[in-house]
């Protein structure tokens, strides 16, 4: 329950930040209405994601740890609370795309057979980024550099978003495509293990961060 | 029956030691930390209230550590700094809010009554605030919750004598149920001789002088007088002998009076005088 409450202390630190969600969610749809595969506007959704996930991080300054860091927790509550912080935009984005989804049907469109497990994998590509995003935080301190942060938030999102691109033109290009959808129940299972491994992955960096934070200085 | 802790407690950097400060506080009693900037006064507080890790030692509050029980010993500290703490984007509800989530003894009826006693403004955003407002806030947020050891980082610093007043008074009132203590850094040194029963004061990390404030005024004179009349004896006895141009002026411990001339003159020193004539000795 305290890591929920820090998930909320996140939350109004960056609230102004979140505010702008909904314009993104409109961009996506925008991109969606171009024609593009309705993986365009996933990809966008998750680098979205990537980027807000690690906002917090650039709301930290020393000062506040005379109030943050007293408030009766440990220092698990308080990494868990940013972990669940940065999974609930991974929630969001993917709550955006099941929308989506939704909307492609009910306009009597025809989903890709790959899209889904495709999806699969954007996700825990997704989670990934901001699980390596978020170790490299805490190993250099909450309190890094706002140049070095600017870097390290939005450079993993852009690359991976540009890439998912490439990515689609080229393999339509290529017909790689009817070959996916040949070989879907295989790539579904695969899209499953890559989310739960990713979820593992998720777990086990929460725990390193604990361990590295509890014996960092505040000040 | 003793309310703080303080056991070994050392803290090594690259530039800076402190080492072996010992005390403890007892319910129902304020300390005044005192010492020049960079002797370690905040590092101590912040390894009290877990913001820092102690290289060595131990602390207790209560008769508990950080380490054996975290929520219960962070529940019982109340802490305010001379830098605000809040979150600038936060405002006075989202305070209430967090306060309400983590502390089971927090009263927001109480919190609201700090408000309006203050007069802090509930809507306008706390970044805003002046720097009374920000300290009263501060105060609000651990008055209305179950603390029993209050931690003051030069909280009273730029703060008007007007607001400065009504602190010292609500401090001597929070210790008066016998149950709570209060820790205390300032450079302020009057403020100190008003309210503290204790002075520990430090000096380049180590521990010069730790007593009871009243015991510790009655161990030394405050000598005047001309150069001249000091004996050999004497200037040896003499801590930290300021010339001026009346003379000079030393600390002298008050065992040592015999050595006094009868030109001499002498009074009992102030807080501020004991410290001034002390790092002045050390320098």
């Amino acid at each position: 329950m305290r890591a929920i409450h820090f998930m909320m202390i996140d939350y109004i630190k960056v609230k102004q930040q979140v505010y702008f969600m909904p314009l993104f969610l409109v961009i996506a749809l925008l991109m969606w209405g171009q024609g593009y595969s309705i993986l365009v506007p996933f990809s966008y959704m998750m680098f979205v994601a990537i980027i807000f996930s690690t906002a917090p991080f650039g709301a930290c300054k020393k000062g506040d740890a005379g109030f943050l860091v007293l408030l009766p927790s440990t220092v698990m509550h308080r990494v868990m609370g940013r972990f669940l912080y940065g999974l609930s935009f991974v929630g969001i984005a993917v709550i955006c795309c099941g929308i989506f989804a939704v909307i492609h049907q009910t306009m009597g469109k025809d989903t890709e057979a790959w899209a889904v497990p495709a999806s699969l994998f954007l996700l825990a590509f997704g989670m990934l980024i901001i699980t390596v995003e978020f170790l490299i935080m805490y190993l250099i301190g909450e309190n890094m550099a706002p140049q070095l942060l600017g870097i390290v938030r939005v450079a993993p999102a852009m690359g991976s978003f540009f890439a998912m691109m490439y990515l689609m033109d080229d393999a339509e290009a290529l017909g790689d495509i009817a070959m996916m959808q040949n070989r879907n129940d295989g790539l579904l299972q695969m899209g499953c293990i890559a989310v739960a491994a990713a979820l593992v992955i998720w777990i086990v960096s929460a725990v390193i961060c604990v361990k590295v934070t509890a014996k960092r200085d505040y000040v | 029956m003793e309310l703080l802790e303080v056991k070994n407690l050392s803290k090594h950097y690259k530039a800076f030691d402190l080492k072996d400060i010992n005390f403890t506080l007892p319910k129902g009693y304020i300390m005044g930390y005192v010492g020049p900037n960079g002797s370690g006064k905040t590092t101590t507080l912040n390894m009290i209230t877990d913001i820092c890790k102690c290289t060595q030692g131990e602390i207790r509050i209560g008769g508990i550590t950080c380490a054996e029980d975290a929520i219960a010993y962070k529940e019982s500290i109340g802490y305010i700094g001379d830098e605000f703490y809040f979150p600038d984007n936060f405002r006075v509800k989202n305070i209430r809010r967090v306060l309400q989530n983590f502390y089971p003894a927090f009263s927001a009826d109480k919190f609201n009554q700090f408000l309006r006693r203050w007069n802090l403004p509930e809507k306008k955003p706390i970044k805003d605030f002046s720097r009374g407002m920000k300290v009263m806030l501060m105060f609000a947020s651990v008055l209305s919750r179950d603390t029993r050891l209050l931690v003051l980082d030069e909280a009273t610093n730029g703060l008007d004598p007007v607001v400065r007043t009504e602190i010292l008074e609500l401090l001597q009132e929070y210790v008066m149920d016998g149950e709570r203590s209060v820790i205390f850094s300032t450079h302020i040194l009057s403020d100190l001789e008003q309210i503290a029963d204790y002075i520990y004061f430090i000096h380049q990390g180590r521990t010069v002088l730790y007593d009871a404030k009243d015991e510790l005024i009655e161990s030394y004179l405050l000598v005047k007088g001309d150069r001249s009349e000091v004996s050999g004896e004497l200037e040896k006895a003499l801590i930290g002998a300021i010339d001026n141009a009346y003379g000079f002026e030393a600390l002298l411990p008050s065992d040592k009076a015999g050595l006094l001339g009868s030109q001499m003159h002498y009074e009992k020193p102030n807080i501020d005088q004991i410290v001034v004539h002390y790092i002045k000795d050390r320098r």
